[in-house]
């Protein structure tokens, strides 16, 4: 993706300069009779202002004077706007290279707009109600659209949950700890509570062994409501042959309450978690899903035979958990 | 990342401030009534105008310095400084276009009638009933009568050779007579070829129908341009403005504090002539010297012109005189107008004193004139009064006749136009091509018999 956005930046460009010389060889030379071409731009008129005094370089005196301020002028603009599309291609990463296009796109869309309209209150012209409404529409389609690429290009993005770990991606590691096995969910409350006495950051996913939940593991998950489904499944069976993974103690005692929140906010991550940064996960960690859950499924599936149920005990906290979770959906369903 | 969210919140703000001055720019540029208010707001109202101590700190046009008085020889400074004072009149300009691109059969709800000599007289059809003051003052018999009047009265002074000509002329004027109506000014088509001819009209309205022409604003080019400007130098009491297009010569100042506001509009051609263009800045110049902030800002503008329009008057001209008129219709009081018009005669019945009115009107210009020339001797310097080419040429052949040297500029007219005069008219013509200004004084002299 980065590969096919820098080409794109570049190529554009490129034809950008190149169009740009050529241009200047064929006026230069006289190749090719662009009097059609010229004759309209010579023509071209808002609200009484030529192309050249809306980009500010003065009332052309004569058509030559004309000719040279366009120029120079389209020149200018040409000129800059391939060399940043150029400068652009050479950064990191698409979601940079998008923010800053659009960065550069807006200055001078909200520039010529202020620039025409300071022109306009300030010039001794009166105009007719055709060209009131034609500047009215034109204002009111560019300033939100200069203001949105604007706000894009600057727009920080807000620290969301997973940030809050001092990690920027979500670990795929397997997080499968000491695997402790008990016969019952009294059983598991009691090892979840003595481990959350030793690591303070305990996050829980009950999984039931019951209806195949354990080799509902071994696939991925196709959406965030199949994992819920799980989770229901899960927490509605009170059997005492119950595969636990982790346990919370608080949430542990507030079953139903704890649920809800889990459901909300695996659909709230799963919203704010864009395109471009699952492609950019996925870019650089291609490989990683695939090994996590198998290994991951590996492990229970090695506790399984040994005992009735199992509780995994990890290192992260419950939402670092609820958003890896949710990470690996997203990553799943970018996952070709 | 704190100087990316820094780099964020200052583009926010800075936007967020252009966008606020955009704004307030457009209401100003597309909104008439904001324009308006804005301007009373910066500089107060008609009477006692001041500027706003807050909003002077802006840079706004209505605070525009006007050029200097020492500095000689910068119309377009002038020019410059017509357009930034007037910008709050955008609106009002654009309005006007509008109407006269759009409306059609524009004089029909107005009435059109002949007052004496005054051919084609358009009234705005504005009536008030009569107050105690009026049956003082003879416009009325009795308290509550119903009594016509105008805002305003808006005179284009023009040459006409012809009937058809004259209503050639009219119809081409129709739509912009019918915006100043819609504004409550009157307006008449004023055919005229002689000063005294157009005195004399000019008289006879402010003496017979005092409530419409309270308030009058007239508009020439060319010839008529100048004539209006010596009609003004004769009685300036009896306008409010004077609007002129390329006048074809220069002509003095009135040594009297000027009352009326005057607006000159020059094409390329007029701005190359150095002398007319001195004599209009002196003009222009002489309108803003006044204690009043409104008249000392808009009393004496000129204006070069920049767009050219298709309407019969400058859309400029049209504000001016709409401006004029709002200002004079309400801060009358501090610029009473001339007593002897509406004293010296009864207005009661208004129709039967025309003939001798217009003979009073004549007699009085002549007076008027002659009490003036004799003003502009005892108060100005001889080297001002009745100065032009063709004397100053003299006293340059002349320089070391002393019997020159004791002359003043008016004996010199003269002699000098005498004996140009025995030579044949031959001579006279060839010298009216060369110096028109002269041979007026000459003959304005001649017929005075001075």
């Amino acid at each position: 993706m980065h590969a096919l956005s820098k080409a794109l930046f570049f190529s554009t460009g490129a034809v950008g300069l190149l169009t740009l010389v050529s241009f200047g060889a064929v006026i230069e030379f006289n190749a090719l009779s662009l009097e059609h071409f010229t004759q309209a731009m010579i023509e071209f008129r808002f609200m009484g202002y030529s192309l050249p005094e809306i980009l500010w370089l003065g009332e052309p005196d004569s058509i030559a004077d004309h000719l040279f301020k366009l120029k120079v002028g389209l020149g200018i603009i040409i000129g800059f706007g391939s060399l940043t599309l150029i400068i652009i291609s050479f950064l990191p990463n698409p979601r940079m290279q998008f923010k800053f296009c659009s960065f550069t796109i807006s200055l001078p869309l909200l520039g010529l707009l202020f620039g025409f309209w300071i022109k306009f209150i300030y010039d001794d012209r009166t105009v007719s109600r055709e060209e009131k409404m034609s500047l009215f529409s034109i204002t009111l389609f560019s300033y939100p659209s200069a203001v949105f690429v604007l706000w894009y290009g600057l727009h920080v993005k807000r620290r969301s949950l997973y940030d809050l770990n001092d990690s920027k991606y979500v670990s795929f590691q397997p997080r499968v700890s000491p695997v402790t096995v008990s016969t019952s969910n009294e059983t598991a409350k009691e090892l979840a509570v003595d481990e959350a006495k030793t690591e303070s950051d305990e996050s829980e996913i009950p999984l039931s062994t019951e209806n195949g939940s354990a080799e509902q593991l071994k696939e991925p998950f196709e959406s965030s409501e199949e994992l819920t489904a799980s989770f229901v499944d899960s927490e509605d069976s009170e059997d005492g042959d119950e595969l636990t993974l982790t346990v919370e103690n608080e949430q542990q005692e507030n079953e139903e309450s704890g649920e809800s929140e889990i459901v909300e906010e695996l659909n709230s991550e799963q919203s704010e978690f864009t395109a471009s940064e699952q492609e950019e996960i996925l870019a650089e960690v291609p490989d990683l899903i695939p090994e996590a859950v198998g290994s991951n499924v590996s492990q229970n599936q090695n506790d399984d035979n040994s005992t009735e149920s199992a509780g995994v005990v990890s290192g992260n906290s419950e939402t670092d958990l609820d958003q890896s979770s949710s990470d690996d959906l997203g990553m799943r369903e970018k996952t070709p | 990342m704190f100087f990316r969210r820094i780099l964020s919140v200052s583009c926010g703000v800075i936007l967020g401030i252009l966008t606020l001055y955009i704004l307030e720019g457009a209401c100003f540029r597309l909104v008439e009534d904001y324009a308006f208010k804005r301007l009373r707001w910066a500089w107060g109202n008609y009477l006692q105008g001041s500027e706003h101590p807050i909003l002077r700190k802006f840079p706004l046009d209505h605070f525009a310095e006007p050029p200097s008085l020492e500095k000689k020889g910068s119309i377009y400074q002038e020019s410059v400084y017509s357009s930034r004072i007037m910008s709050f009149s955008l609106p009002q300009r654009d309005r006007y276009l509008e109407f006269i691109h759009t409306e059609n059969d524009p004089l029909r709800n107005f009435d059109i009638r002949d007052l004496q000599s005054l051919r084609g007289v358009i009234t705005p059809g504005l009536t008030r009933p009569a107050m105690y003051e009026d049956v003082r003052d003879g416009l009325a018999r009795r308290t509550g009568d119903i009594l016509e009047y105008a805002e305003g009265f808006f005179i284009f002074v023009t040459s006409v050779s012809s009937n058809s000509d004259y209503e050639y002329q009219f119809a081409q004027w129709e739509k912009t007579f019918a915006f100043l109506l819609n504004e409550g000014m009157a307006c008449v088509l004023l055919a005229t070829n002689s000063l005294e001819d157009l005195m004399g009209k000019i008289s006879f309205l402010k003496a017979n129908y005092p409530l419409l022409s309270e308030n009058l604003v007239v508009f020439a080019r060319g010839e008529q341009a100048s004539l209006v400007m010596e009609a003004c130098f004769a009685r300036p009491s009896f306008y409010r403005g004077i609007i002129v297009e390329n006048p074809a010569r220069k002509v003095p100042l009135s040594g009297e504090i000027s009352q009326n506001w005057f607006l000159a509009h020059l094409d390329q051609d007029s701005m190359q002539e150095e002398v007319l263009t001195t004599s209009i800045m002196d003009w222009a110049r002489k309108g803003r010297e006044s204690e009043f902030l409104y008249p000392s800002r808009l009393g004496g503008l000129i204006r070069q012109e920049v767009q050219k329009e298709t309407s019969p008057l400058p859309s400029f001209a049209i504000s001016y005189a709409l401006m004029c008129k709002e200002y004079f219709s309400i801060a009358r009081m501090l610029f009473p107008g001339p007593p002897s018009a509406s004293d010296a005669m009864p207005i009661l019945p208004l129709q039967d004193a025309s003939v001798d009115s217009k003979f009073d009107s004549a007699q009085n210009l002549k007076d008027d004139l002659y009490k003036k020339l004799e003003e502009t001797d005892g108060s100005e310097s001889e080297e001002d009064s009745f100065n032009c080419d063709m004397v100053n040429e003299y006293r340059k052949i002349h320089a070391d006749d002393p019997e020159v040297l004791n002359l003043s500029n008016r004996e010199l007219i003269l002699r000098i136009g005498q004996s140009f005069e025995s030579m044949g008219d031959q001579v006279m013509k060839q010298i009216k091509l060369k110096d028109p200004l002269f041979i007026r004084y000459y003959l304005s002299l001649k017929e005075l018999g001075l």
